[in-house]
């Protein structure tokens, strides 16, 4: 299965890559592994199926982008984000297989202006265990630890019995899809946020795998620049506040970010 | 250290089991544990661990055997997933002697449980959901004269080795 492997990442990113054909073709080698008990192959295939999988996906969230399906896009990156996670916690070795995408849907996360998102507070009362079917218990633990790969497959909770306690207004959400969208009165479907970062972007940004990443840099707008503005205006500079309670207030002027994008990945 | 924050422990073994309401055939073990899980105390569910809590706990045990329990009954055990993006370890009793080995063993599961990807560079506009994660937790220290120290953390993971250098430190120093 190892080489295997290779060959199919060998070949990933060239153009015309049958991500379905060959999540198939993996997949029925997975679960003949699994058949017979073969751990180590059964566990290679899934991460194989997870790499190819992630690119796919990759490839579909650079679709939407192009698209303007912003928000589709936002909860695939997010999707993305969460397996390569998943991923490297049990292998770790294939890092350079996601390295790429990783950063890549890391630096586009931070390009979309949502700040604000709601978020459960549940009370877990009972779940079994996907790798073995058996209820968990505190001092009776099945010896399956969720996000570990066990012949072939992850082990995950089913929540079985649950109680939502409470919704709550964060900035660091556990779940980034829940996203909190303004509405002007209830036939209001519009989505508001402003996504001129992202068609900046996409304006010039052709091919997924063409490596590019961003910096900022702060400074300082003259009012005279905000024909018409007013004291009870929201404040250019984005903080949410009217003018009169933000940069209005600041000798220097109105504060502004301004985004460089460059071809080339820099790394943290 | 800013995130730190140390004050006499306040809580014996007796009201931790009044809070969970324990049965007395586990009130032994749970008198005898040199690392003892406590509930949360969180307002609306006082008895409810944090999520994760039984993964720690089967790490705990597989680590340091019986000098590890929990204070609840099974069939009373529920978890409580609270909102924001941080690793809620939850409230622990330690006893001094195990201190050493229960913060190593405590590092070795968040490092297993934060895996992460280097941080963006920093120099540029990072929104909060893209910050370094973070891990939070009390520690109630004690010794058999009776002296206690709680420690209360939450910040950076990335800081947690250090903290735990801290707490060592903090501990000894009287």
């Amino acid at each position: 299965m190892k080489i295997k492997a290779q060959t199919i990442l060998s070949h990933l990113l060239e153009d015309g890559f049958d991500y379905d054909a060959t999540i198939k073709e993996v997949d029925a080698l997975k679960k003949e592994y699994q058949k017979q008990h073969d751990e180590e192959n059964a566990n290679v295939a899934w991460a194989t199926l997870e790499i190819v999988s992630l690119h796919r996906d990759y490839r579909k969230a650079f679709g939407m982008l192009q698209e303007k399906q912003y928000y589709e896009a936002w909860c695939l990156l997010e999707q993305i984000e969460i397996g390569i996670a998943n991923l490297l916690r049990n292998f770790s070795g294939v890092k350079n297989a996601v390295e790429f995408i990783s950063i890549i849907v890391r630096q586009l996360q931070c390009l979309y202006p949502y700040r604000v998102f709601l978020s459960t507070e549940m009370v877990i009362k009972e779940r079994v265990c996907s790798i073995c079917g058996k209820k968990r218990s505190i001092r009776h633990h099945c010896g399956h630890f969720p996000g570990h790969v066990y012949n072939g497959e992850m082990c995950c909770d089913y929540i079985e019995k649950c109680a939502i306690e409470g919704v709550a207004i964060v900035f660091n959400p556990e779940h980034k899809y829940a996203v909190a969208f303004g509405r002007n009165g209830e036939d209001d479907h519009k989505d508001h946020y402003d996504y001129k970062l992202l068609e900046g972007l996409m304006g010039w940004w052709k091919d997924p795998y063409l490596p590019w990443h961003y910096t900022t840099k702060h400074i300082h707008k003259s009012p005279d620049e905000f024909p018409g503005l007013k004291d009870d205006d929201n404040c250019p500079c984005g903080s949410g506040k009217k003018y009169i309670d933000c940069c209005k207030n600041d000798s220097e002027g109105v504060k502004h970010v301004v985004y460089e994008f460059r071809p080339g990945i820099r790394k943290g | 250290m800013e995130n730190l924050i140390v004050t006499s422990g306040s809580h014996s073994r007796d009201e931790w089991m009044t809070v969970a309401g324990l049965p007395e055939e586990l009130k032994g073990s749970v008198m005898a544990a040199d690392v003892l899980i406590v509930p949360s105390m969180m307002p609306a569910q006082p008895k409810a661990f944090m999520t994760g809590t039984m993964d720690l706990y089967a790490v705990l045990k597989t680590q340091m055997g019986d000098k590890i329990e929990i204070c609840i009954a099974d069939d009373d055990y529920e978890e409580i997933e609270l909102n924001s993006r941080t690793l809620r370890l939850g409230r622990f009793c330690v006893r001094e002697v195990v201190l050493p080995v229960f913060l190593g063993v405590l590092s070795a599961y968040i490092y297993d449980r934060l895996k992460e990807p280097e941080p963006l560079e920093v120099t540029v506009e990072v929104p909060e959901y893209q910050q370094p994660a973070t891990v939070s937790f009390t520690i109630e220290v004690e010794d058999s004269l009776g002296k206690k120290k709680e420690f209360q953390y939450e910040g950076p993971a990335a800081d947690y080795k250090e903290v735990a250098a801290e707490i060592e430190r903090l501990w000894n120093e009287d």
